[in-house]
C-alpha cells in the first residue's frame, strides 16, 4: 500500500488552518464582514453559482483568455529567445532594447492596447501576450546560450545544419529552463486575463469579480478570488506533470 | 475673603460670555465627493465660512469614483460622502448601514445634463440602433448606467445585446473620437466637450425620458454616525442650506468659487435641492427590482432621515 506522503499532509494542514483562521476573524468582526466575510458565505456563494451553473461560462471565458494569451507569449518567447540564445550578434543588438522593454508593467500598456485594439478580445491577448512574454523569453535566450561546448562540437562532427542543431540538440538542452519560465508566464497570463478583464468590461472572472466589487457583495468577490486560485493552483500543476514527462531524462527513477 | 471669591466668580463669568461661542465645541467633518457642480452650496459654505459659522470644521476630500465612498464612509475616512440613488440602495442591499442626510441636486428634462451621444458617424435613429454597439457609462450601475438600461427596456432593447462599458468621464471624447466606443452616456462638462469639438452628437435625451424630474446626487452618512452625532447633522444641513441661499443671490461670486474647487466652470447650474425625501428613491427602487440589482427589500423611510 503506497505510504501517504506526510509533508502533503501536513501542506494540506496548513491551508485548512489559514481557513480556519480566517473564519475565526471572520467571527470576531474584527473586521466589518460587509469587506471581510466568513469563508463560509463565500463558499456557499461559490455553491450556488456551480449549482445554477453561472460560474463555468465565467471560467471558461478566463481560461480562454489565460490559455491563447500563454500559448502566443510562449510561441513569440521560445521562437524571439532561440534567436537571441544561439546568436552572439543578436544578442548585442537587442537585448540592450528588451531590457528597456522588459519592466514595462503590462497593465500599464492597456490604454495604449486600448486605443489600437479597442475593449475587445484582441486587446486582452496583446496585453495577456506581452506580459507573459518575458520569462519564456529570458529562460530561452539563457537555455540556448548554455548549450554545452561538447553538444556544440558533437553538432559540428555530425554535420547538422543551423536548424537540425536548434532542434534536436539546443531545444532539448534548453527544455529545464524554457519550462521554469513557461510556469511563471502561466501565473502571469492567468493575472492579465483578470485585469483585461476588469478594464475592458470582458466576459470572465475578472469581470464577476469587479462587479462584486461594485455593488459591494463582498462574498461573490472572495468567491471569485476562490476559484481563481484554483485554476492557478490546477494550472500549475498541469505543467508540473508535463515537465516531469517530458524531462523524464534528468530523473529516470520518476 | 468672600469679597475675592465674588470677584473671581464674576471674571470667571465674564470670560465665559466673551468667548462664549468659541466654546461651542466645532466638530471636524470629512466631506468626500467626486468632482462636480452639484456640490457647489458645499464648496460655497466652504469658502464662505457658513459651515465654521455653524461649528463645523469642514475638510473636503476628492474621490472621484463614487462606489469608493461607501467604504471610505465605513473605514471613517470621511463622515459624510455623496451617493447617488443606485449606490445607496446597492450599498444597503449589500448590508452597509447608510441613511441620506441631505440632497445635492435634480436632474430635470428642463435642465437635462446628461445625454447619450453618439460618434458623429454612427447612425442612431431609434433604441434600437444600439443593439451591438458599444456604449461607455461612467460606472456600472451607476445612475446613469441604471437609467440608460431602463431606457433600454422601455423601448424593447435587449439590454444583453447592448455592450455596456465602465469607462472613466476623462476619457470618453477619446474613446469615442478613436471608435473604440460608438456611443457615450456622459455628463457634463464633458458633453459639452464631445458636442464643441464635433466629435458625436446627442443621440437620445433618454435620463429624461425614464424620468422627468429626478434627485440625481446627494449626500449621506453611516446610521452608527448620524444617531451619534445629530447635531453635527443639523448644523451640516444649516451651512448647505446657506450656502444654496449664497449661489442663488451670488451667480457671478459662485461660479468663481466653483472654478477655484473644480478647476472648470459647467456651462450651467444645474437644479440644487438640498432636501431628499422617502418618494426620491422609489423610482430606482422599482428600476432596480426590475433590472435585478437588488436581494434585499427597502424601506425608503428609513433610508432617509426626517
Amino acid at each position: 500500500m503506497r505510504m501517504i506522503d506526510p509533508v502533503r499532509i501536513a501542506a494540506v494542514g496548513f491551508a485548512l488552518a489559514l481557513v480556519a483562521i480566517w473564519q475565526l476573524l471572520a467571527e470576531l468582526r474584527l473586521v466589518s464582514p460587509i469587506f471581510f466575510p466568513a469563508p463560509s458565505r463565500a463558499i456557499a456563494v461559490l455553491a450556488a453559482r456551480l449549482s445554477d451553473g453561472t460560474i463555468f461560462g465565467s471560467i471558461a471565458a478566463t481560461l480562454l483568455h489565460m490559455l491563447l494569451g500563454w500559448l502566443l507569449a510562449s510561441l513569440v518567447g521560445i521562437a524571439v529567445g532561440a534567436a537571441i540564445g544561439s546568436s552572439r550578434l543578436a544578442r548585442d543588438l537587442l537585448e540592450p532594447t528588451l531590457d528597456f522593454i522588459r519592466p514595462l508593467p503590462a497593465s500599464a500598456t492597456i490604454p495604449v492596447a486600448v486605443l489600437f485594439l479597442g475593449l475587445s478580445n484582441q486587446m486582452s491577448l496583446a496585453v495577456i501576450a506581452f506580459g507573459a512574454v518575458w520569462p519564456v523569453l529570458l529562460a530561452s535566450v539563457h537555455g540556448f546560450g548554455s548549450v554545452e561546448p561538447e553538444q556544440r562540437q558533437l553538432a559540428e562532427i555530425l554535420g547538422l545544419g543551423r536548424r537540425e542543431f536548434l532542434v534536436k540538440i539546443a531545444l532539448p538542452s534548453a527544455l529545464p529552463e524554457i519550462i521554469a519560465g513557461l510556469r511563471v508566464s502561466l501565473a502571469i497570463s492567468l493575472i492579465l486575463a483578470v485585469v483585461t478583464e476588469m478594464q475592458a468590461s470582458l466576459p470572465g472572472l475578472g469581470w464577476d469579480i469587479f462587479y462584486a466589487q461594485r455593488v459591494y457583495r463582498s462574498a461573490d468577490l472572495y468567491a471569485g478570488l476562490i476559484v481563481l486560485g484554483i485554476m492557478g493552483f490546477a494550472a500549475n500543476r498541469l505543467v508540473v506533470w508535463c515537465e516531469a514527462r517530458l524531462l523524464h531524462w534528468r530523473n529516470p527513477n520518476i | 475673603m468672600a469679597g475675592i471669591r465674588k470677584v473671581l466668580i464674576l471674571g470667571w463669568l465674564s470670560t465665559l460670555c466673551l468667548a462664549g461661542p468659541a466654546i461651542c465645541e466645532t466638530a471636524q467633518v470629512t466631506i468626500g465627493y467626486p468632482p462636480a457642480t452639484d456640490f457647489l452650496p458645499v464648496y460655497v459654505a466652504k469658502d464662505q465660512g457658513f459651515f465654521s459659522k455653524h461649528n463645523i470644521e469642514a475638510v473636503l476630500t476628492g474621490i472621484p469614483v463614487v462606489t469608493n465612498i461607501p467604504p471610505a464612509l465605513i473605514s471613517g475616512s470621511v463622515e459624510i460622502g455623496m451617493t447617488t440613488v443606485p449606490v445607496l440602495l446597492q450599498a444597503v442591499d449589500g448590508g452597509l448601514d447608510f441613511v441620506l442626510i441631505a440632497g445635492a441636486a435634480h436632474h430635470t428634462r428642463s435642465n437635462a445634463f446628461i445625454s447619450l451621444l453618439a460618434r458623429k458617424n454612427v447612425k442612431i435613429e431609434k433604441p434600437a440602433d444600439l443593439v451591438g454597439k458599444k456604449v461607455g457609462v461612467p460606472g456600472i450601475n451607476s445612475v446613469i448606467d441604471v437609467l440608460l438600461r431602463k431606457w433600454l427596456i422601455m423601448n424593447k432593447v435587449a439590454v444583453n445585446q447592448v455592450t455596456i462599458i465602465e469607462t472613466p468621464l476623462p476619457q470618453m471624447p477619446d474613446l469615442l473620437k478613436s471608435g473604440t466606443l460608438d456611443l457615450v452616456a456622459i455628463v457634463e462638462p464633458f458633453r459639452s466637450r464631445i458636442l464643441d469639438g464635433d466629435i458625436g452628437y446627442v443621440a437620445a435625451e433618454y435620463v429624461s425620458q425614464v424620468d422627468p424630474d429626478f434627485l440625481v446626487s446627494a449626500w449621506m452618512a453611516t446610521g452608527d454616525w448620524v444617531k451619534h452625532n445629530p447635531d453635527v447633522v443639523s448644523d451640516f444641513r444649516a451651512a448647505i442650506d446657506d450656502g444654496l441661499a449664497y449661489v442663488r443671490s451670488n451667480p457671478d461670486q459662485s461660479r468663481e468659487i466653483e472654478k477655484k474647487y473644480l478647476g472648470f466652470n459647467s456651462p450651467h447650474f444645474p437644479d440644487f435641492e438640498n432636501k431628499a425625501r422617502p418618494e426620491d428613491l422609489k423610482a430606482f427602487v422599482d428600476i432596480g427590482r426590475e433590472l435585478g440589482l437588488y436581494r434585499t427589500s427597502f424601506d425608503p423611510a428609513k433610508l432617509v432621515l426626517p
